[in-house]
């Protein structure tokens, strides 16, 4: 089997795996969404208990994951009990805001750490890498729940930026244009928190490997060539450096998502976060599950793209060469 | 040895190096940055067609000179005399034209390459600063791939496909795009065995005598520099302590330094193979 058929073959083991860990997680934690319901006398427990039987929750735990498995091959995630809805559409509809929010922040992150990473190492030793390496030890060190926190405190105190959801209320009166320009606006600060987090990472990286591909002995031996740096960085550091680069993007954009439902949930952005927080809370075993494996569905697909890319950047890796790094 | 610039354009010599000195900072967290001096007060001159051999022990300063000459490090002090220029203390970019002049081999012609170029890519990239046509580089790599006895048929193989020997060849190859008079040789032998340090070793003397190339070799090998070289200099602790003819200073060593490493290469074995090129 080809390489990308054995990516493909892993990743859907993976899924697998990650939905069975969530039904026993999810069943060993204590209570259910009916739990406050029994609290109330004015509901009989005869009228739970068939309401139980409607949900199929009284099913031992095989026999659900089973049903859910055949119902997820076709696409069907079960039915939330606090929206009285399927989960599926319910998922989407606040997974596109996720989507959204990630992929802006990413797009950010790595415009502005690759080009900044490589400077920083061509810059190497000299004053500005210095700083630039301060800086972001700073922001790697502050988590991004604490920078959410004091981004959204600026943001309220100066009204610098609309906050708080995605819309404003007055957004179905505006053309399209404003439309366009209120969304951004609420956006602004939650991908501001996001990318921050992730391109420090991302700069730390592209500069690391920068430096290391900066000092392989066939740049050195194109140096006494006379050959241009910018030739040098473009056509022999760059090629070598993306490498580890791609690889991170993977991460990155697992790294995203779940720093991304935290952000949502501090910034009130209508994505998977609160949802998921919610539906945890109220016991909503549906909803919680299907949540979970969209999360880790991104992150798959994530590390799924970064492998076609590396295997697009370096045909060794294709070729199964002993010596590729 | 005086140091005055017309000797050096009237002499026969192809490089001189005067009062070469180069040193590094080394620094740990007890004893702060403390200067090592890799050369200090070198002198030599390597004239047209022939070749110096620098030898000595690991750490002796060998490779610093080697890449002072070559230009990818600037000496502290000193000159180095190339064709009648002073190159010690040119910019990046004032050194190009004289990197057509002299070119290096490196030690290890595996990691000397990038893994990710075809052959061909490999050997045109010098032409590409000077601005050649596609097929006009194609052509020159083709003839260079014939020269070092490579087919022309690889220069599509990506670099990393070659063996160890052909590897060599190949870096050859690129060192010889640009048609420069000095060759540095830095333990180009490096990691080959005996019989393909033979042919590299003759393909080099072949190549001298077609195209009267001066070679800098820097070796700690003694057979193969008693094969090639006709002027030989022992470097010890950053500095030139004997120098002489390649027959001198095999017969008669007078440098303790010269002693050990004859000893410890037990000289005697490759007397016999003393004449240039007698072997070839």
């Amino acid at each position: 089997m080809n390489y990308l058929g054995r990516r493909l073959v892993r990743a859907i083991l993976l899924l697998v795996g990650v939905s069975a860990l969530c039904f026993a997680f999810t069943e060993m934690a204590p209570g259910s969404f009916f739990d406050e319901m029994r609290l109330n006398p004015q509901i009989s427990p005869a009228t739970i208990t068939s309401l139980e039987e409607h949900y199929g929750l009284n099913q031992p735990l095989f026999v659900r994951y089973e049903r859910w498995m055949q119902a997820a091959a076709h696409g069907d995630f079960g039915y939330s009990i606090a929206y009285n809805t399927p989960v599926a559409p319910l998922l989407w509809s606040r997974a596109k805001n996720t989507l959204l929010l990630t992929i802006v922040a990413m797009l950010l992150a790595w415009l502005i750490s690759v080009p900044l990473g490589v400077w920083a190492a061509a810059q190497h030793g000299r004053m500005l890498d210095k700083m630039t390496g301060v800086t972001s030890s700073l922001f790697l060190a502050v988590p991004e729940v604490v920078f959410a926190v004091a981004l959204l405190a600026i943001v309220v105190r100066w009204r610098i930026l609309p906050f708080g959801g995605m819309k404003s209320a007055d957004f179905d009166g505006l053309s399209t244009w404003a439309r366009f320009w209120d969304v951004a606006g609420h956006m602004l600060l939650p991908v501001l928190i996001l990318a921050l987090a992730d391109g420090t990472i991302i700069f730390r990286h592209v500069r690391a490997s920068v430096l290391e591909a900066l000092e392989a002995p066939f740049v050195r031996a194109s140096r006494s060539f006379g050959i241009s740096r910018t030739r040098l960085l473009f056509r022999h550091v760059l090629p070598v450096a993306a490498g580890p680069a791609i690889s991170l993007f993977g991460f990155s954009l697992a790294g995203l998502i779940s720093g991304s439902l935290l952000v949502e949930v501090v910034c009130g952005w209508p994505g998977l976060g609160p949802l998921i927080l919610d539906a945890t809370l109220s016991r909503d075993f549906y909803l919680v599950i299907g949540g979970l494996i969209f999360s880790a569905l991104f992150m798959i697909v994530g590390n799924l793209i970064a492998d076609i890319m590396l295997v697009v950047a370096d045909p060794r890796i294709r070729a199964g060469v002993p010596d590729a790094p | 040895m005086t140091s005055d610039l017309p000797t050096s354009q009237q002499s026969n010599s192809l490089l001189r190096v005067r009062k070469l000195s180069k040193s590094y900072v080394r620094g740990n967290l007890l004893r702060g940055r403390v200067p090592v001096e890799a050369a200090k007060d070198v002198h030599f001159e390597v004239d047209c067609a022939h070749t110096l051999a620098i030898i000595g022990a690991s750490g002796s300063g060998k490779s610093t000179v080697a890449r002072c000459i070559a230009g990818l490090e600037r000496p502290d002090v000193g000159e180095v005399w190339i064709d009648g220029t002073d190159i010690a203390q040119l910019s990046f970019r004032e050194l190009r034209p004289f990197r057509s002049v002299v070119q290096m081999i490196f030690q290890d012609a595996a990691t000397s390459m990038n893994p990710r170029f075809s052959a061909a890519e490999v050997i045109e990239e010098p032409l590409l600063i000077q601005g050649q046509h596609r097929e006009e580089r194609r052509h020159i790599a083709e003839t260079l791939m014939k020269k070092v006895g490579l087919s022309a048929d690889w220069l599509d193989r990506s670099a990393a496909e070659f063996s160890g020997g052909q590897r060599q060849r190949l870096a050859i190859a690129r060192a010889l795009t640009l048609g420069p008079k000095l060759l540095v040789l830095d333990e180009a032998w490096c990691g080959l065995d005996l019989s393909m340090q033979a042919q590299i070793a003759n393909l080099l003397l072949d190549l001298q005598t077609e195209h009267s190339l001066s070679y800098l070799l820097i070796s700690h090998d003694l057979a193969l520099v008693a094969r090639m070289a006709d002027t030989v200099a022992v470097m010890s602790h950053g500095q030139i302590v004997e120098s002489g003819s390649t027959q001198q200073i095999i017969s008669g060593p007078q440098h303790t330094e010269t002693k050990k490493l004859l000893n410890s290469a037990k000289a005697a074995e490759y007397k016999p193979q003393l004449s240039k090129g007698a072997s070839a």
